[in-house]
C-alpha cells in the first residue's frame, strides 16, 4: 500500500500534508512574484526557496502547495540529520543491495 | 462444477482440470472473460481485457495440449498481472494518467515465463498511480478510480495491487501478479482475503516492470491458496540475464515441524476482531508448528530510513515525469505534489539512510535466524473505507506496520493468509515472514494452515 505512506503512516519524516496550514499569506501574481513570496516562519529559508524553483517545472504550483512542498522538504532535512545521529565513519551503507546465500 | 466454482477453484486446480480437458483452457478464458467484462468495474480492478491475445493463447494451449506437450502445473490458466508489467496487446499505464496510452511491444520476463509454461494472459489490472510512491493519502488515487473489495464495495481493495487483489477475491482471474515495495502485497492480499506472497528481493526479474524503488521493488504472485503461490512464483523466478538482482536460488524449507515467533506488541491498537483472529490463527498454527517466543523487532526509525530512500530513488525513477510538470495531471492531491518534495531529497540523507538499512538487515537476520517464521497481523484494521482519506478513517491505528517496512528493508519473504473476518464483513490477514530464499517454507506453512481453516476458499457475495 501506501508504498509511500506519508501521511498515511504518520512515521515518515516528510510530515503530515494534511492539515498542515501554515497561515502565512502569500502575493501570487505570476511566477516572478511568487518566487519572492515570504516563507512561512516555520518553514526554512532553505526549504522555501527550493520549494519556489519547482515552479520552474509547473508554474502553475499554487501558493499553498509550495507551502506543503516547502514543510514536506523541511520535515524531510530534519529526518535526515535524525538517520545520521549514531552513524560512525566507518559504517558503510548496503548499495548495491543485495540478499546473500 | 458449476461455472461459480469454476472461477473461484484455484489455480493448482484449473490446471489439473485442463490437463484432464474436463475444461479447455478456451472455455475456461472465455469464462473469466465475461467476468472480468461483468464485475471488473465495478471493484474497479481492470484496466485493460487482453480480449484476442488471451483467446490465442487458450487455444495455443488447447492445441499443445491436444499434442500431448503439457508445459506445466500452469498450463492452460487464465491470470491477469498488475498494470506495471509490459505486455504485448494492450497499454501499460502504471495506473497513472500521464501513461494511460503508452504501449510497450514487449513482454516482461514474468509475463514471458509464464507464456512459456502455457499460462493464459487475461488483463492488465488496476493500480494505485505509479504503485503510490508520491504519498497518496485515499483510495481514489488511479486513473481508472478506487478498487473495492469484492467483499463490501464502500471498502478499498488496498494498494498498490488493487487490481489483482480484486480480481482474484471475484474470481475474475486464476491468480494474479502484484508487485510490492512496502506492502503493497501484503495489503490487498489482506483487504481482499486472499494469499499474496511476497518474495526474497532478487527471486524474481524485474525486466518490464515499472521501477518504484530499485533497492526494494519485489514481483510476487496473488492467489485462492498456498499451494498456487508456491506454484506461480517457481514458475516466474530465476535469474534474468536483463535484470543483474535477479538470482537463481534452490527452494528451500526448514524443519519439518516448524518453529513460528511472534512479533511483540504487534496486535497493540488492533481492531478487536483482527487481534481475535490472530490468536485463534496462532492455536491453528500450533497443531502443526512450535508456536511461540515473543521476538522484538530492533529498534529502528523503520519509516524514517524508508521514507528517505523512496524519496531518493522515486524521484531519481519518475524525474522525467516531475520535471516535466506532468506530475498535476495525476489523481490524488497528494500525487500532484509529493514528486516535488521527493525532488529535494538530499544525498546525504540517501546514502545515511542505506547506512542504517545495512544495520537493520544485519538485526533483522539475527532476529530471525532461530525461528523457521515470524508471525504478525498483516493489518491492524480491515479494509479502509473508500470514501475517506486514510488519515481520517482508523485515527487509531498505525497503518502499515513496522515489521512489514522492516522486512521490505531487509529484502525478506513474507506470505499473508486470509484469517477471518472484521468489522463490515471484511477479511483480515494473518502475515508470516521467513529468512531471505525461503518462500518454500512460508508456502509449506500456509498449506498446512489452509488445510486446517476454510478462511480461503470463502467467496465474497458479488
Amino acid at each position: 500500500m501506501p508504498d509511500s505512506r506519508k501521511r498515511f503512516l504518520g512515521k515518515l519524516v516528510t510530515a503530515s500534508l494534511v492539515g498542515s496550514a501554515l497561515g502565512t499569506s502569500y502575493q501570487v501574481e505570476g511566477q516572478a512574484t511568487a518566487l519572492a513570496a515570504t516563507p512561512s516562519p516555520a518553514v526554512s529559508g532553505a526549504a522555501h526557496a527550493l520549494a519556489l524553483k519547482m515552479r520552474e517545472f509547473e508554474p502553475t504550483l499554487t501558493d499553498e502547495e509550495i507551502r506543503e512542498i516547502a514543510k514536506s522538504i523541511d520535515d524531510a532535512w530534519k529526518s535526515g540529520r535524525k538517520l545520521h545521529a549514531g552513524l560512525t565513519n566507518g559504517e558503510s551503507p548496503s548499495p548495491p543491495f543485495e540478499i546473500g546465500d | 462444477m458449476t461455472e461459480n466454482d469454476l472461477s473461484f477453484a484455484d489455480a493448482t486446480t484449473l490446471g489439473s482440470l485442463v490437463a484432464k480437458r474436463s475444461v479447455s483452457s478456451l472455455e475456461l478464458t472465455n469464462l473469466y472473460l465475461a467476468r472480468l467484462e461483468r464485475y471488473g468495474e465495478r471493484f474497479g480492478a481492470v484496466v485493460t481485457i487482453l480480449h484476442d491475445r488471451a483467446r490465442a493463447e487458450a487455444r495455443a494451449a488447447d492445441r499443445a495440449l491436444a499434442r500431448g506437450e503439457r508445459r506445466s502445473a500452469l498450463h492452460g490458466v487464465p491470470y491477469g498481472v498488475k498494470d506495471l508489467l509490459a505486455a504485448k496487446g494492450g497499454p501499460t499505464t502504471w495506473g497513472a494518467a500521464p501513461y494511460r496510452d503508452r504501449i510497450f511491444d514487449y513482454d516482461a520476463t514474468v509475463v514471458s515465463r509464464l507464456k512459456a509454461a502455457g499460462a493464459v494472459l487475461l488483463a492488465k489490472l488496476s493500480m494505485v498511480e505509479l504503485a503510490g510512491g508520491f504519498g497518496y493519502n485515499e483510495a481514489d488515487a488511479s486513473f481508472t478510480g478506487p478498487g473495492r473489495t469484492p467483499w463490501n464495495r464502500g471498502y478499498w481493495s488496498g494498494g498498490s495491487s488493487s487490481g489483482p487483489g480484486a480480481a482474484v477475491a471475484a474470481g475474475l482471474v486464476g491468480f494474479a501478479i502484484g508487485s510490492e515495495t512496502d506492502g503493497s502485497i501484503m495489503v490487498p492480499s489482506a483487504f481482499c482475503g486472499v494469499t499474496g506472497l511476497r518474495p526474497t528481493f532478487g527471486r524474481v526479474s524485474r525486466y518490464g516492470a515499472m521501477a518504484l524503488m530499485w533497492s526494494s521493488d519485489k514481483l510476487g504472485p496473488l492467489t485462492r491458496s498456498a499451494r498456487d503461490a508456491n506454484l506461480v512464483l517457481r514458475t516466474i523466478a530465476g535469474a534474468d540475464p536483463r535484470e543483474a538482482s535477479a538470482k537463481t536460488m534452490s527452494f528451500r524449507t526448514g524443519r519439518r515441524r516448524p518453529r513460528i515467533g511472534v512479533i511483540a506488541r504487534s496486535t497493540e491498537k488492533s481492531q478487536a476482531a483482527v487481534v481475535s483472529n490472530f490468536e485463534a490463527s496462532l492455536a491453528v498454527l500450533g497443531g502443526f508448528a512450535e508456536v511461540g517466543g515473543e521476538v522484538k523487532l530492533p529498534d529502528e526509525d523503520y519509516g524514517d530510513v524508508f521514507g528517505a530512500l523512496l524519496n531518493g530513488e522515486c524521484a531519481a525513477a519518475f524525474r522525467d515525469l516531475i520535471e516535466s510538470g506532468r506530475s498535476r495531471e495525476l489523481r490524488s492531491p497528494e500525487d500532484k505534489i509529493g514528486g516535488y518534495e521527493q525532488y529535494a531529497t538530499l544525498a546525504v540523507d540517501y546514502v545515511d539512510a542505506m547506512r542504517r538499512r545495512a544495520k537493520i538487515d544485519r538485526a533483522i537476520r539475527e532476529m530471525l535466524a532461530p525461528y523457521d517464521a515470524l508471525a504478525f497481523p498483516t493489518l491492524p484494521t480491515v479494509a479502509y473505507p473508500v470514501d475517506l482519506p486514510f488519515d481520517k478513517a482508523y485515527t487509531e491505528t498505525p497503518g502499515v506496520v513496522d515489521p512489514t517496512t522492516a522486512a521490505n528493508l531487509a529484502g525478506i519473504p513474507a506470505i499473508s493468509l486470509p484469517n477471518g473476518f472484521g468489522e463490515h464483513g471484511l477479511p483480515t490477514g494473518l502475515c508470516l515472514l521467513a529468512n531471505p530464499w525461503r518462500e518454500a517454507q512460508l508456502t509449506a506453512i500456509g498449506k498446512a494452515y489452509q488445510r486446517r481453516t476454510s478462511f480461503h476458499r470463502q467467496r465474497p457475495p458479488l
